[in-house]
């Protein structure tokens, strides 16, 4: 079934089947219900070739009384070549005309056909009869009108053109007249004829009648075969459009839809489009062709149905590819029109809340004080208020609107006030003047956080500066003592005391006192470092330069710990504008750590890169101890990895080297991953 | 025999500075404030002066501006500060070398030694047209032979190679990869790093603390230069 589905040649044979179905259905239908109406079904054939007979009978009757008696013709030229004969009666029951023998007949008919007396069939009722028909000549009924004006005014010549059992419909003066009977003007009078048809038992001439006899014994024939046939191919031809339903849209055996250029067509249109050339060719059938007689008109008709048909079996698969992409309602064009419309006024609407919200708070609230202005003129335009009423309605307005203005006016220098505090704009005092109530407290209250504010900045600033100070003295006060330490351990160190524990000492005096040297000049930097009192000679730096230094370096001293140094960096250069000196101190403290804390047998990966148009390098390696602590807090003065703080360092590595490429204008990243530590800088390029 | 002035406020630190300078063969006069310093520069025939920069009465500045109007004896600041601006300050007055408080007997002793090779050497010698030199630093090319203050010392070819060049063109920066380009005559296709392994030895060789180079500096991030001698 899949396979069949998405086969091109199996379709079209489905839809030339399904054409051939239709026609097959059509005609066995047609040719069920003729003989089903006729009662042949039921009555057998002598009944239904009766029933066909009488009915052909009555419309030839009819149709003679037609032309004989309205129509003027001669009755002996009326079906003078066909199996019919007739006679005319008048209302007396009076022959006027007859061509029948009263021999047997197939059929026979009566028709009652009424006659008014007018000018049109005089001559022809007078050549039947021999006596003329007076023209009417209306004598008016007295009516109001007529008694009001006397003087008749002479009434022109009327002609009944029809008249039935309630209405006539006549002619006079020009003008076409429908009246009820009773109501009529003037009177007149109703003749009414009799026409007997009969087809006579010996059909001899070669006529539609019998023609039809043919025809129907044929079909009678073929009765039950017309009706499995009509089964048949109904049920068939539902199979095939069930199929061709299903497989529409399958261009293979996979489950995927593929739309035609027909599927693409605006739904509402396509339909718009089948109906009508649908309804064009159906409205002038009936008109154009005597589709029962005409075997062209038949065969030209069963075209025009068929390509109607194929329309519509278009139509129904293209709905079904629609449905089964889910795309019927959005395939159409109203959809689109409706959407573009909806966008459309979203798009507006969102403008108008976009301009609104941009507006500052000041003229927002004008706008809408101006608008709530027109909504109360225009309210009372249309009420229609006037006089005194008006007057205190609007000197009402007037006071609420000032309130209004002062109160934003207020709240907007409360507004800039804050804004400015929290800006750090210290110097900013919100003028507290000419407001009330809670708007004066409210600034009152601004100024009061505001000199809190720069109160406590000025402490910071002061007490960072005193810090630095602080350190930078207290630094050298310790240099001085520390110096005759250093001196003087050294010079016991060359006295060589005999005694092993004194020496032991001694080494021990020097090792530490060697660390305090470095902790205060550690000290001293980070100090520098953090509170940005170093000055920052901008260069030119070149990263792949600085890292190839570095690995120049610090190579043999990796080696040594046996650290393996692995180097990374682009072909072109890298460079970005940062002091050279800081940049080595930086690279300096990172590799210093690596040596320090590296597992050794590991390798060591310095590498340079291109991070959204900011140069990075990073410092990988992997730690030697267990890291329980975080990048950020890695970085903190003072704080060192391994928990003995037994190592030589003083904790200060990480934070002067961030600093310090703060105080560049970069950025330092240090993640701790398991046992990987990372360290990036970023700095932006050239 | 030279005569060396020791001039620091603290006596401690003079009284060790004597024991170092004594145990060396030298002789050594103490003055605790720049005043002082000044008097026995006046009195005594003194060959290098140790000169504390921060000083009661007069301090070391301002000893060495009045010391350098009559005499150019080598003067090293002995500095607690340890601040770039009083080094390149002090040097600017005139000090020829400085060391940072708390120092290192060994390096002190090496740079005074430093001083007074080439404080004798140049008053005595006769200065080749043919040599090389820079501060104490020379180069005979003719001889092969590098000098640090008259004391000869050994180099590998590469590292002889460089340091000519960076003599050759002093306070030029060479790129790493320039310099590899001038002394291997070769395209160093990421060999730069093998240039800053060679000036790091050779650094170690002519300098007496590496990591604080009075000759051969590096520029950070741009390459290696030879500064310029006063």
């Amino acid at each position: 079934m899949k396979k069949l589905r998405g086969n091109l040649a199996v379709k079209i044979s489905a839809v030339i089947l399904l054409c051939v179905m239709a026609l097959l259905f059509a005609a066995s239908a047609a040719t069920a219900v003729m003989l089903g109406e006729l009662g042949a079904y039921s009555g057998g054939y002598e009944s239904g070739r009766k029933n066909m007979l009488q009915k052909r009978c009555q419309q030839r009757t009819y149709e003679a009384a037609d032309r004989v008696l309205a129509g003027g013709e001669k009755p002996e030229s009326v079906f003078a070549q066909e199996n019919f004969r007739f006679a005319i009666y008048d209302d007396q029951g009076q022959l006027l005309y007859s061509n029948w023998d009263g021999a047997a007949a197939l059929a026979q008919a009566g028709v009652q056909y009424a006659l008014t007396e007018g000018e049109p069939w005089r001559e022809h009722a007078a050549r039947l009869q021999e006596e003329s028909l007076p023209t009417v000549t209306p004598t008016p009924r007295p009516t109001a009108q007529a008694q009001a004006d006397p003087v008749a005014t002479p009434v022109p010549t009327a002609h009944i053109l029809e008249a039935s059992d309630s209405y006539v419909i006549y002619e006079q003066g020009g003008e076409l007249h429908v009246r009820p009977q009773e109501e009529m003007p003037f009177d007149w009078q109703l003749r009414t004829y009799r026409v007997d048809g009969y087809i006579p038992e010996a059909l001899e001439a070669e006529d539609e009648i019998a023609h039809a006899v043919r025809i129907y014994d044929g079909a009678y024939r073929l009765r039950y075969t017309a009706l499995v046939a009509a089964a048949l191919s109904f049920l068939l031809g539902v199979l095939l459009f069930v199929f061709l339903c299903a497989a529409a849209g399958h261009r293979d055996a996979g489950e995927r839809i593929t739309p035609s250029f027909v599927d693409k067509i605006p739904f509402d249109l396509f339909t718009l489009l089948m109906l009508g050339a649908l309804a064009l060719p159906l409205s002038g059938l009936d008109t154009r062709f005597n589709i029962y007689n005409d075997i062209a008109g038949i065969l030209l008709c069963s075209l025009l149905f068929l390509c109607a048909g194929l329309l519509f079996l278009l139509w129904c698969l293209s709905l079904a590819v629609r449905a089964k992409l889910g795309v019927v309602w959005k395939g159409c064009l109203c959809y689109r029109l409706l959407r573009w419309l909806g966008g459309g006024l979203r798009g507006l609407g969102r403008g108008l809340a976009a301009l609104v919200r941009s507006l500052p708070l000041l003229r927002r609230w004008l706008l809408i004080l101006a608008l709530c202005w027109l909504a109360w003129l225009g309210l009372m335009a249309m009420i229609g208020i006037d006089g005194e009423i008006f007057f205190l309605w609007f000197v009402e307005h007037l006071i609420l609107t000032a309130l209004a203005l002062y109160l934003l006016l207020g709240f907007r220098r409360l507004r800039l006030g804050a804004k400015a505090i929290a800006g750090g704009d210290e110097g900013y005092i919100v003028d507290s003047r000419h407001l009330v109530w809670e708007l004066k407290e409210h600034a009152e209250d601004l100024n009061h956080i505001r000199d809190g504010l720069s109160a406590a900045v000025a402490e910071r600033v002061k007490s960072e500066r005193f810090r630095t100070e602080l350190i930078t003295n207290v630094s050298h006060d310790i240099r001085t003592p520390l110096t005759s330490i250093i001196n003087y351990v050294d010079l016991l160190e060359k006295e060589a005391p005999e005694n092993e524990r004194q020496r032991e000492y001694v080494a021990v005096l020097s090792r530490q006192s060697a660390r305090l040297k470095k902790l205060i000049d550690d000290l001293m930097e980070a100090s520098k470092a953090a509170t940005g009192n170093l000055p920052v000679d901008k260069q030119p730096c070149q990263l792949g330069v600085l890292l190839d230094q570095t690995a120049g370096e610090y190579g043999e001293r990796l080696a040594a710990a046996g650290l393996e140094l692995v180097l990374s960096k682009p072909d072109k250069p890298m460079i970005i504008l940062a002091d050279g000196r800081h940049m080595w101190r930086i690279f300096d403290n990172l590799m210093l750590n690596i040596l320090k804390y590296a597992q050794p047998g590991t390798r060591v990966y310095l590498d340079l890169q291109e991070r959204q148009n900011r140069a990075a390098v990073s410092f990988r390696n992997i730690s030697r101890s267990q890291l329980n602590i975080s990048g950020e807090e890695l970085m903190e003065r003072f704080v060192r990895g391994d928990g003995a703080r037994n190592t030589e360092g003083s904790g200060l590595g990480l934070s002067i080297a961030r600093s310090l490429t703060q105080l560049q204008g970069g950025e330092m990243e240090l993640t701790v991953d398991g046992d990987l530590f990372k360290v990036t800088l970023l700095f932006e390029r050239q | 025999m030279y005569n060396i002035l020791i001039c620091d406020d603290e006596q401690d630190i003079v009284s060790a500075l004597e024991i170092y300078l004594k145990a060396e063969g030298y002789r050594c006069f103490a003055a605790y404030n720049g005043r002082e310093a000044l008097e026995l520069l006046e009195n005594e025939e003194i060959h290098l002066v140790l000169l504390d920069v921060m000083m009661p009465e007069m301090d070391g500045l301002s000893a060495m501006t009045a010391m350098r109007q009559s005499s150019n004896v080598p003067v090293i600041l002995l500095t607690a500060k340890g601040e770039d601006t009083d080094k390149i300050l002090g040097l600017n007055v005139g000090a020829d070398d400085y060391v940072t408080k708390p120092f290192n007997p060994v390096e002190l002793l090496a740079r005074v030694r430093s001083q007074l090779r080439r404080y004798m050497q140049l008053g005595g010698g006769t200065k080749r047209e043919e040599l090389l030199c820079c501060g104490g630093l020379c180069l005979d090319d003719k001889r092969k032979e590098v000098t640090v203050d008259g004391e000869a010392v050994a180099l590998t070819p590469t590292e002889y190679e460089i340091l000519k060049l960076l003599l050759q063109h002093p306070g030029e920066v060479f790129s790493p990869r320039e310099l590899y380009r001038r002394v291997w005559n070769d395209e160093p296709y990421g060999a730069e790093s093998t240039v800053a392994v060679h000036i790091r030895h050779l650094r170690e060789k002519i300098e007496i603390d590496p990591a604080q180079p009075r000759y051969v500096k590096a520029v950070w991030g741009q390459g290696y230069k030879l500064e310029r001698g006063k």
